[in-house]
C-alpha cells in the first residue's frame, strides 16, 4: 500500500516537473502585419509549438499597416514585432525603436506595376510615365522602391500624380480602370499580375536599392529583457531553417496563413514569394549587421531608407543607423549555445 | 471664491449670449492653460503621446506656410469645404425630400423604410471601395461617402418633425379644403422647419466626421487628407493642428446654419 502511495507521489511529482516549463513561460507581446511572408515565421512556430520551447508565451497584435504598429508601441501594445523597413525607421526617429534583425529582402517584391496592354510601349520609353497617376502607399517600401524606380527612368517625384492609397485600395482603384501605374508589394503584385494581367515595370532590385524588413524591439524592452529577445530571435530564426528545409510543407502552410489574413494567393505566387525573396539564418545576419570594419552593409541599406524619408518631409533628420540598429540580441543568440543550435536547427518537425 | 462669486453675480444683468460667450471663452482658457501646464510645464505627459502647445503651433505654421501633404492650408481647406458643402447639400436635400415623403405619405414610408433601415447601419467607410468602383478617384467618389453618411439624419428629423405636427393644424388645413401644393408649402414645411433644421445641423456634423473616410479615397488636397498623411508620418502635433482646423470650420459652417435657420424661423419669435 504504501509502495503504491509512493509511486503515486512520484508520478505526481513527475507530472509537476514535466508541466514546469509551460508554467514558467514569459508572456512577450509580438506584433506583425498580416499575409506578408516575413511573418511566416510567427505563423509556423505558433502552428509547432516552438515558442514554449524556450520559455516563451506569446500573444500576437496584428496591424494594417507599419504606422499603426510604430504608433502602438508608444503605448507599450507590443514587445518585439516584424515590420517594414521604412516603418522601422519612422519607428528610430520618432519613438527610438530599435531594428535587431532583418526579416527578408523585399527588394524584387516591391514593384511598380503597369496595366499588360500599356506596358511594351513605357518600357520602351518610360518618359512616358510623366503626368501620369501612380497610384502607391505613401511612407512605405514600396513607396521607396517606386520613387527608385522612377529616379532609374530619370523621372523626378513631381513627375507623376502620386495618389496615396490603401493596398486593398489599389487593387480595386486598379481592378476599375482608376489607374494604369500601381505601387504594391507581394502578395498583391502576384494579384495584380493574376487577376489583372498588370506586369511589373520595375522593383527596387532593378532600381538598385535593397528593400530589407525589420525585426523591431521596444528599446525600454529590449534593455529590460535581453533575454527574451534572444529566445524571441532564436525562434524566428530556427522558423526560417525549418521552412528552407521543408519547402513542401512551408509551402503550404503559407497558403494557410494567406488564407487566413483573407488574401487567396496561387501556387505560382507562394513559389514566387519563396524564389522572390531571400531569408537569413543567423550567421548571414550577423555578418551584415557586423560594424569591426567601419558601418555595416545594414547600416548602408538603413542610411538610404532613412534619406528617403527625410526627401519626402516625414522626417526632418535621417537618423544615424549606429543609434537604432542593434545587433546585441542576435549576439546573444549566437554566444548561446542552445539558441544558437535552436536557430540553425532544420530537422524539428 | 468670493469674489469669483461676486464677478459671477455681477455678470447677472448680462444678456444672455454675452453670458454664454463669456462661459465659453472661460472654458476654452482653462482647457488651454491645461494643456499647457501638463504638457510643458510639468511633463506629466510626454510629448511622445500628446504633443505640447509650441510644437502644435509649428505644425500650425509648416501647414499654413511651407505646406505639408502636399499643399498649403489654404488648398486644403478649400478643397475640404468643396467636399463637405457638397456632399452636405446634397445630402439635405435628398434627405430632406426623402423624409417629408415618409412622414407625409404612410404607402411611401412602407415602400423606403425597409431599404432605409437596411443601409443605415452600414460605415460610411464600408463604401469606400464601391465608391472607387462606380465613381473613380475623383471628388465625385468622395462626395458620396459624405452623402451616405449625411443623408441619414436629414431623413429620420424631417419625417419625425412631419409625424409631430400638431393634429389639430392638419385638420383645420384638411376641413378647409387646401390644395396639396398649399398644403405642403404652407402647413407641412414650416411645421416641421424646427425638425428638418435639428437634422441638418446632425447631418452638416456627419459630414465633417466623414470627411477624413472620404478623403481616403485617393485624395491630392484636403484637410482629411493632412489627417491621413500625419497618422502616416505618425505626426501628432500636425493631426492635433488638423483636427483644430475641422473643428473650426466645422463650428463656423453650424455658426452660418444657425443664422440661416433663425431667419427661416423668424416667425417663431415674431
Amino acid at each position: 500500500m504504501q509502495h503504491k502511495y509512493l509511486v503515486s507521489v512520484a508520478v505526481i511529482v513527475a507530472c509537476m516537473g514535466i508541466q514546469a516549463p509551460s508554467r514558467a513561460a514569459t508572456a512577450i507581446n509580438i506584433s506583425y502585419q498580416p499575409v506578408n511572408y516575413w511573418a511566416l515565421p510567427f505563423y509556423i512556430a505558433t502552428k509547432k509549438g516552438w515558442w514554449k520551447d524556450v520559455g516563451l508565451m506569446p500573444s500576437f497584435s496584428t496591424f494594417p499597416a507599419g504606422p499603426p504598429q510604430i504608433a502602438a508601441a508608444q503605448a507599450k501594445s507590443w514587445d518585439v514585432g516584424g515590420t517594414g523597413s521604412v516603418p522601422a525607421v519612422l519607428g528610430a526617429a520618432r519613438f527610438g525603436i530599435i531594428t535587431i534583425g532583418l526579416t527578408n529582402d523585399e527588394s524584387k517584391t516591391n514593384a511598380l506595376l503597369v496595366r499588360g496592354d500599356k506596358y511594351a510601349a513605357v518600357k520602351a520609353n518610360p518618359k512616358l510615365l510623366k503626368g501620369q497617376r501612380l497610384l502607391v502607399t505613401t511612407n512605405s517600401t514600396v513607396d521607396y522602391a517606386s520613387r527608385a524606380c522612377l529616379k532609374k527612368f530619370g523621372l523626378g517625384v513631381n513627375d507623376m500624380q502620386v495618389v496615396n492609397l490603401g493596398q486593398a485600395q489599389i487593387i480595386t482603384a486598379f481592378t476599375s480602370n482608376n489607374g494604369d501605374f500601381a505601387g504594391v508589394w507581394a502578395p498583391n503584385t502576384y494579384t495584380l499580375e493574376e487577376k489583372d494581367h498588370a506586369k511589373v515595370l520595375c522593383n527596387g532590385a532593378d532600381a538598385g536599392v535593397v528593400v530589407p524588413g525589420a525585426l523591431i524591439a521596444r528599446a525600454d524592452y529590449a534593455k529590460k529583457h535581453p533575454g527574451r529577445v534572444a529566445k524571441f530571435l532564436a525562434v524566428y530564426l530556427h522558423a526560417w531553417t525549418w521552412a528552407k528545409a521543408h519547402p513542401k510543407q512551408a509551402h503550404a502552410m503559407t497558403k494557410a496563413f494567406y488564407a487566413q489574413g483573407g488574401v487567396d494567393v496561387s501556387d505560382n505566387g507562394i513559389n514566387q514569394e519563396f524564389a522572390l525573396r531571400p531569408v537569413f539564418p543567423l550567421a548571414a545576419q550577423l555578418k551584415m549587421m557586423d560594424r569591426s570594419k567601419g558601418s555595416s552593409q545594414v547600416d548602408g541599406w538603413f542610411s538610404n531608407i532613412g534619406a528617403f524619408l527625410k526627401q519626402v518631409g516625414t522626417i526632418q533628420a535621417n537618423p544615424d543607423p549606429k543609434t537604432y540598429l542593434d545587433d546585441s540580441s542576435m549576439k546573444r543568440v549566437a554566444a548561446d549555445a542552445k539558441l544558437s543550435m535552436f536557430a540553425n536547427d532544420a530537422s524539428a518537425k | 471664491m468670493q469674489a469669483f462669486a461676486e464677478t459671477w453675480e455681477g455678470q447677472g444683468d448680462m444678456r444672455p449670449r454675452m453670458r454664454r460667450t463669456f462661459v465659453a471663452v472661460t472654458t476654452l482658457s482653462a482647457l488651454g492653460v491645461a494643456w499647457f501646464v501638463l504638457t510643458t510645464e510639468t511633463g506629466l505627459i510626454s510629448s511622445g503621446r500628446f504633443p505640447d502647445p509650441a510644437a502644435t503651433w509649428a505644425a500650425m505654421r509648416q501647414l499654413a506656410g511651407p505646406g505639408y501633404a502636399g499643399s498649403t492650408l489654404v488648398v486644403h481647406v478649400a478643397q475640404s469645404l468643396k467636399l463637405v458643402l457638397g456632399g452636405f447639400l446634397f445630402a439635405s436635400a435628398l434627405g430632406v425630400s426623402v423624409g417629408l415623403l415618409m412622414g407625409w405619405n404612410r404607402k411611401a414610408e412602407a415602400l423606403i423604410n425597409p431599404v432605409f433601415l437596411l443601409l443605415r447601419p452600414i460605415p460610411p467607410l464600408a463604401w469606400i471601395p464601391l465608391a472607387i468602383l462606380w465613381l473613380g478617384l475623383g471628388d465625385a467618389a468622395k462626395i458620396m461617402v459624405i452623402v451616405i453618411a449625411a443623408f441619414v439624419p436629414s431623413v429620420i428629423n424631417t419625417s419625425t418633425g412631419v409625424r409631430t405636427i400638431d393634429p389639430t393644424i392638419v385638420e383645420a388645413a384638411r376641413m378647409l379644403g387646401t390644395p396639396h401644393w398649399r398644403y405642403m408649402s404652407e402647413v407641412l414645411v414650416p411645421a416641421s422647419l424646427p425638425a428638418i433644421f435639428t437634422g441638418l445641423r446632425l447631418s452638416l456634423q456627419a459630414a465633417w466626421t466623414t470627411l477624413v473616410a472620404a478623403e481616403l479615397v485617393g485624395a491630392l488636397a484636403g484637410i482629411g487628407l493632412v489627417l491621413n498623411v500625419a497618422q502616416q508620418d505618425i505626426y501628432p502635433a500636425m493631426i492635433l493642428s488638423a483636427m483644430f482646423v475641422v473643428g473650426v470650420l466645422g463650428w463656423l459652417m453650424t455658426l452660418l446654419l444657425g443664422l440661416v435657420e433663425s431667419y427661416a424661423l423668424g416667425w417663431r419669435t415674431a
